[in-house]
């Protein structure tokens, strides 16, 4: 016999063969199926928290030993700018905003300005108060005992809102400083297109596909997601990351996102200064925040509707930092002095740093409306409210609205 | 067995139904590799179970070049050696305690066609042989998978592996040979 015949005696008998389908099988493969799909869920539910936790601390961490933190120091000003690494600029002088002093010999010269400029300040300071109404004797002991005044800040005369030294001073150009928490465009959001004409248009690729059916295909997606943020500000900010949505019930769906978040925003805060000079002059600082990065994890349950679906839930932000702009304003009580009433002395651009007077961690209320266009992309607009006031210790209504405008992308086709 | 294209797009979308239908399609082929594999019917199912479950799971992978048949073949054949290299110090002691002694000729038997045995007797023959004797006559004679294949998937050697297919044949032959010549003797 050979090796051939062997094996066709074998394939003849097993060709034959019929087993019977063993129909109780079945059920216990069925359950095994549905214990792995648990199973793997399971897993990547706790691959996208480990995720999300080991994103937000690395960016908790990562901000708290990059960013140096940052207060407010009303003393600055008053000295020497020598150690000052910041960049000063005249009020109307926009594009100079945002420059620092990097080297050494721009500092020199800065230095040789303020000394300058000092001097300048000094001379102009004494002969206001040799030709003002008040008791020249308490004025000149309070610029004596006011050591740090000698160093005023460099652009003191640049600053003023007009010639001083030439002109009569016009209290209406007195101009206060905005207060904190006040949106500088909050006219202009409601001037913002919602662009609904495109919500209706038809969409050919859906033509030959059935909705309604769709989602039951799918237990869980993963999507990214992009968009523009408009809040405090009338640049609008960008928004960008990733989510999951799990289908719960019917049309009921779960879902979470990672974001990162940059707004362009006008948030200020005032801290209401320090006396100098027996208090004859007042200094108030105010901080400004024209961009603020965030990390933003939104939890929320939706409710779908065909090609709609609306959803709400709460939304957990971690702020990394903040670009700041310090001003500096003086006042005193000496009205007849041409810097008299909160006069913008100094500003100071201090860059990203973590701003202390505002909260990192923060909760918001988020209302959700995407419309599906094709079984991949939708598009749609979130509104969120904070829960809490921005500001650590500001008695102010800081909260502001945050409308969004997105496009996602499902990355499970 | 028949396996339809739609079968297979839809199992790919996890229908359940469709993996029903691909169960009944399939089981008896499946089955019957698990049975030649496994010793024990219980290791059979289990094996096939798991066999399922990868196609089930791994049917996204499936290109559609490859016969569908050979591709679920391969899975199950697979599957049955891993399920034999977990048992497999169990299977060496017992391969110790074999008879190895000279394997009688069976030049005598000309016709063939005389050795009409039913499938459930030919396995019950390759379930006397040792295991690993099992698992290479499968393999090498039934399964066609060259000699290199084999030993590397069962860690052995050429050599080895070439003595068991020798073993295998002889002692499948000389049981053949049995079972024929009784039925000759009971026919007369």
């Amino acid at each position: 016999m050979k090796k051939d015949e062997l094996k066709d005696i074998f394939d003849a008998a097993f060709a034959h063969e019929a087993l019977p389908v063993d129909i109780a099988n079945w059920d216990t493969l069925a359950a095994s199926l549905d214990h792995q799909r648990r199973r793997k869920t399971i897993i990547y539910w706790l691959m996208g928290i480990g995720l999300i936790v080991g994103g937000i601390s690395g960016m908790a961490a990562w901000s708290s030993s990059h960013l140096p933190a940052y207060q407010p120091d009303h003393v600055s000003s008053f000295h020497t700018m020598d150690d000052i690494q910041v960049s000063k600029r005249l009020p109307s002088d926009n594009s100079a905003s945002n420059n620092r002093m990097t080297t050494k010999a721009e500092k020199d010269v800065a230095t040789k300005d303020v000394r300058y400029a000092q001097e300048e300040f000094i001379h102009e300071a004494t002969f206001s108060e040799s030709h003002s109404q008040s008791p020249s004797g308490s004025h000149t002991a309070s610029q004596k005992s006011t050591p740090s005044f000698s160093s005023y800040p460099s652009h003191a005369s640049s600053t003023l809102p007009a010639d001083s030294s030439s002109s009569p001073f016009d209290p209406t150009s007195i101009v206060d400083p905005p207060i904190a928490g006040q949106a500088r465009s909050e006219d202009l959001l409601e001037k913002m297109p919602l662009r609904d004409g495109h919500l209706d248009a038809k969409i050919k690729a859906f033509s030959t596909r059935n909705l309604d059916t769709l989602d039951q295909k799918r237990p869980w997606e993963l999507y990214l997601r992009a968009g523009v943020a408009y809040g405090k500000s009338i640049d609008p900010g960008q928004v960008g990351g990733v989510g999951i949505s799990v289908h719960l019930m019917d049309n009921l769906l779960f879902g979470s996102e990672l974001l990162l978040v940059r707004d362009f925003v006008n948030l200020e805060s005032a801290v209401e200064g320090r006396t100098y000079g027996y208090e004859t002059y007042r200094q108030a600082i105010l901080t400004q925040a024209s961009e603020m990065l965030a990390t933003e994890l939104p939890v929320f349950v939706r409710y779908r509707w065909n090609r709609f679906s609306i959803g709400g839930g709460v939304t957990a932000a971690y702020t990394i930092g903040a670009r700041l702009t310090e001003r500096h304003y003086l006042s005193s009580s000496v009205s007849e002095q041409p810097w008299t009433s909160n006069e913008l002395t100094d500003e100071i651009d201090v860059g990203y740093v973590r701003w202390k007077a505002v909260k990192p961690f923060r909760l918001n209320a988020t209302t959700d409306l995407s419309f599906q266009l094709t079984d991949r992309y939708y598009v749609g607009s979130r509104v969120s409210y904070p829960l809490q006031d921005i500001f650590t210790s500001n008695a102010v209504n800081d909260r502001f609205v945050r409308l969004e405008l997105y496009l996602k992308m499902s990355l499970k086709p | 067995m028949k396996v339809s294209a739609e079968l297979i797009a839809e199992c790919k979308r996890n229908k359940r139904k469709a993996q029903f239908e691909l169960y009944k399609v399939c089981y008896a082929f499946m089955m019957q590799i698990c049975l030649r594999y496994n010793p024990v019917d219980a290791d059979a199912h289990a094996a096939l179970n798991e066999s399922f479950l990868k196609v089930y799971t791994k049917i996204d992978q499936y290109n559609e070049h490859v016969p569908f048949a050979l591709w679920i073949r391969r899975i199950t054949i697979n599957t049955c050696i891993d399920h034999f290299r977990k048992r497999k110090t169990e299977l060496y002691a017992s391969f110790q305690n074999i008879d190895d002694g000279p394997i009688a000729s069976i030049s005598h038997i000309s016709n063939d066609a005389d050795l009409s045995l039913d499938a459930e007797a030919l396995r019950a023959m390759i379930r006397q042989l040792p295991a690993v004797s099992q698992q290479v006559f499968n393999l090498v004679i039934l399964d066609g998978y060259p000699y290199e294949e084999v030993a590397e998937l069962l860690d052995i050697t050429v050599a080895t592996c070439r003595w068991h297919v020798h073993f295998s044949r002889k002692t499948l032959q000389e049981q053949l040979v049995e079972v024929s010549s009784e039925s000759k003797s009971k026919a007369v």
